[in-house]
């Protein structure tokens, strides 16, 4: 695209002519995670997470999850809460979770440490180790 | 001696029963697996003592603070691993038991 640049003060004044000229789109700067990335909860205990994160344009952004979560944890807006009953083994689980400020999506991998609950639950007798 | 085994590719929790031991007011000082550090591969993934009355599944009861419940899961098949787990009572005694875990493939 080209385009000139008169000064339309003087008829028939200088004009610059530009060749070439590309337009650039405002740069957007994307969101970035401030809350954090590693949690744990109790088996048989729930668990509530808000998100955050902070974007340099102002942009609105809005959180999703990214592949598959465990059934015991979902997302609500911004809020991720964690209900692992006491069937869930206790281990790390990876939930994955995005921000979108409306041009670019940032991803952020959580590691949530499932905790045994000792007493969620009865124990089988022949899990009791006595000592004397 | 207490021995249990575990199968390689489990995650097991184990019930430490300190009532006899030490009675009411058990509070835990440490629990360390493998305290020389000759031995890799298994992990304590949590601990605590009870915060209220244990039943157990045969219906015998435990008071508040006196069992011990560790999860293990981890180690190598064929080794031997020592569970040691040191307890303070509220008078300051210290008491250690050891629970040998042997990885096995069941």
């Amino acid at each position: 695209m080209s385009f000139i640049l008169r000064d339309t003060r003087y008829n028939g004044g200088p004009s610059l002519i530009f060749d070439n000229v590309v337009f650039l789109a405002p740069v957007n700067r994307a969101p970035v995670f401030t809350s954090a990335a590693a949690l744990t909860v109790s088996q048989n205990d729930t668990g509530t997470h808000t998100l955050t994160a902070t974007d340099a344009d102002s942009d609105a952004l809005t959180y999703a999850v990214v592949g598959s979560w465990p059934a015991w944890a979902t997302l609500a807006a911004d809020v991720i809460t964690l209900a692992p009953g006491v069937d869930i083994t206790p281990a790390d689980y990876a939930l994955t979770v995005s921000v979108y400020d409306g041009v670019a999506t940032v991803e952020q991998v959580i590691t949530v440490t499932v905790a045994l609950a000792f007493w969620g639950y009865v124990p089988p007798i022949n899990r009791i180790v006595r000592f004397f | 001696m207490h021995i249990v085994e575990q199968d390689k590719n489990a995650v097991s929790n184990y019930w430490l029963d300190y009532s006899v031991v030490v009675g009411a007011g058990l509070t835990v000082d440490s629990v360390a697996l493998d305290p020389d550090g000759a031995l890799a591969g298994i992990t304590v993934v949590s601990k605590g003592l009870n915060p209220s009355e244990l039943t157990d599944s045969s219906g015998n009861t435990y008071p508040v603070g006196t069992v011990l419940g560790v999860c293990i899961q981890g180690g190598t098949l064929g080794e031997r691993y020592a569970l040691l787990s040191r307890v303070t009572s509220e008078s300051a005694e210290i008491d250690d038991r050891t629970l040998f875990i042997d990885i096995v493939d069941k």
